[in-house]
């Protein structure tokens, strides 16, 4: 038995006018102070007010957001009693957002209670709606909330049904002002989503149809989308993809390179995207062993008429990569020294033990293992293990 | 072939248990005791239970209660004999379990989450203790 859960979606250039529809009374935004910098707050608040309702905005979301952000936008939210929470930006918005819903409709529980076998029944109070400005977390469309003890901290990863907004808004207007590097980290996080969430113990005949479909839109799209000006044809394809791919891995799950790139991010602070980037190629080719045939459907994709070894889709990745500027090792990506990388291994390696991202990848790491692949990914060396 | 649930299963299963090194791996960090609850298919028999002190990689205690009620474990790790079954023959994730319902656990569910592969390890260990099922 198993479940597939996703929200409602709207989706086209201008959707965000569809706010006004839900006739609110009261909109708590919450989000970033770069996407507040953007005015896209205003551009949300324009159509809650033309509905009726009145608009509080929360812009104190940072990156690798520490529960203390959570507490922040709760507190906000127990003041302001609003009937809509909206997320509003990249994957760390989202993820506060959907904790701060979930607290405010249960102030009895606390952020740890976040799993799969507590009984939220949240929808009471309020409405929860993502609207993504990145291309992307997926978050508007996921079970899960990635949150951080604070600086240096691990991360602590959440997922509950109940966490999957009610609605999503993909207006491929919004992610139209990101810049290149964001593009690049950011589409690099929704391919790794798809490719995991097909290689994945938990796939299912759902989660492999928009994970199929979503790397072959990024494959397609990401090269031109990080190039200055795409067109708006571009960043919808990958707007739209990125939201697939997140749909994929929050019914199915994400693997190794998840788990180390949130061991790598949370000990040197690099963007999630880029972990997640750099990792992938060397993540793919520990798995392929035992999930080749689970790769095999993304042929097409790949530009191939099978895929007959790793190799086949690790060197169309790197290729990609190089394209749109994404590290190749952890030793460009980190910007670190070797005794420095050294010291932090043990850490590394039980972060990515723990993480709960392991759970479901095809092939389970030993930590000497884990320690291997670090090692793989620092040098560049191909996975041959 | 040891019988399931009896004292002889989980003698041998611990046994098992602390011969496999990628359980002592997996679980080198673990602090904990479990009470594994086997409830019966059907109601009308009493339940059976199993009780196990895991310690850094390995099962320092592991035996049958005839009382349930006995040991008081941090963690409860439950479901009907018929999921058991399905559980130790490979047939159900222990994690896949949980979260469709047909296992339930109490404990620290963050605690536990961190440690999947150390489950998994479980699991397999059960697999290689030749078991009659009634």
């Amino acid at each position: 038995m198993w479940f597939f859960t996703n929200p409602r979606i709207v989706l086209g250039a201008g959707s965000i006018e569809f706010l006004a529809s839900l006739q609110r009374q009261k909109a708590l935004l919450i989000c970033d102070a770069d996407v507040a910098r953007l005015g896209i707050p205003e551009r949300l608040a324009d159509p809650i007010r033309r509905g009726g309702g009145q608009v509080r905005v929360f812009d104190g979301v940072v990156a690798d957001p520490p529960l203390e952000n959570v507490e922040k936008a709760l507190g906000v939210a127990r003041e302001f009693q609003p009937d809509l929470i909206v997320g509003c930006g990249g994957g760390s918005s989202m993820d506060v957002a959907k904790a701060t819903y979930a607290l405010y409709e249960r102030p009895d529980l606390t952020v740890y209670d976040l799993h799969p076998l507590t009984e939220l029944k949240l929808g009471s109070r309020a409405l929860l709606v993502g609207v993504p400005t990145t291309s992307g977390s997926g978050s508007e469309t996921t079970w899960a909330v990635v949150l951080t003890e604070g600086p240096g901290g691990r991360k602590l990863e959440f997922a509950h049904r109940e966490l999957v907004p009610a609605w999503c808004i993909l207006d491929p207007l919004l992610p139209s002002t990101m810049p290149p590097r964001v593009t690049a980290d950011t589409g690099a996080d929704a391919l790794a989503h798809a490719i995991e969430a097909v290689a994945s113990d938990w796939r299912n005949p759902f989660s492999d149809a928009y994970a199929r479909d979503a790397v072959s839109r990024i494959l397609a799209h990401l090269p031109r989308a990080v190039r200055p000006d795409p067109p708006l044809e571009v960043r919808e394809q990958m707007h739209y993809a990125a939201a697939m791919a997140g749909m994929a891995f929050s019914n199915s799950q994400v693997g190794i390179c998840h788990a180390m790139a949130h061991a790598l991010g949370s000990i040197f602070r690099v963007p999630h995207g880029r972990c997640v980037g750099t990792t992938l190629p060397y993540a793919i080719e520990f798995n392929f062993r035992s999930a080749r045939e689970r790769y095999e459907p993304l042929a097409p994709a790949f530009g191939v008429g099978a895929i007959s070894d790793a190799q086949t889709m690790t060197d169309r990745l790197r290729r990609l990569w190089d394209a749109i500027g994404m590290p190749q090792t952890l030793e460009e990506m980190l910007g670190v020294g070797i005794s420095e990388f050294e010291k932090r291994m043990p850490e590394l390696v039980t972060r990515a033990d723990q993480s709960t991202c392991v759970t479901a990848n095809p092939r389970i790491p030993s930590s000497r293992e884990l320690e291997q692949l670090f090692w793989a990914a620092w040098r560049g060396e191909r996975v041959g293990f | 072939m040891a019988k399931f649930p009896s004292a002889e299963w989980i003698a041998q299963f611990q046994e098992e248990l602390n011969r496999n090194s990628a359980y002592e791996d997996a679980a080198r960090t673990w602090e904990g005791d479990f009470v594994f609850l086997v409830e019966p298919d059907s109601p009308g028999s009493p339940p059976a239970a199993f009780y196990l002190d895991l310690y850094h990689g390995k099962c320092r205690e592991a035996r049958f209660l005839s009382d349930p009620s006995e040991k008081v474990a941090a963690y409860v790790y439950q479901g009907k004999l018929a999921n058991w079954k399905r559980l130790i023959q490979g047939e159900l994730d222990p994690i896949t379990a949980l979260m469709s319902g047909q296992f339930k656990i109490k404990g620290n569910m963050m605690k536990i989450m961190r440690y999947t592969r150390a489950a998994k390890e479980l699991v397999n260990t059960a697999k290689r203790v030749p078991t009659e099922f009634p």
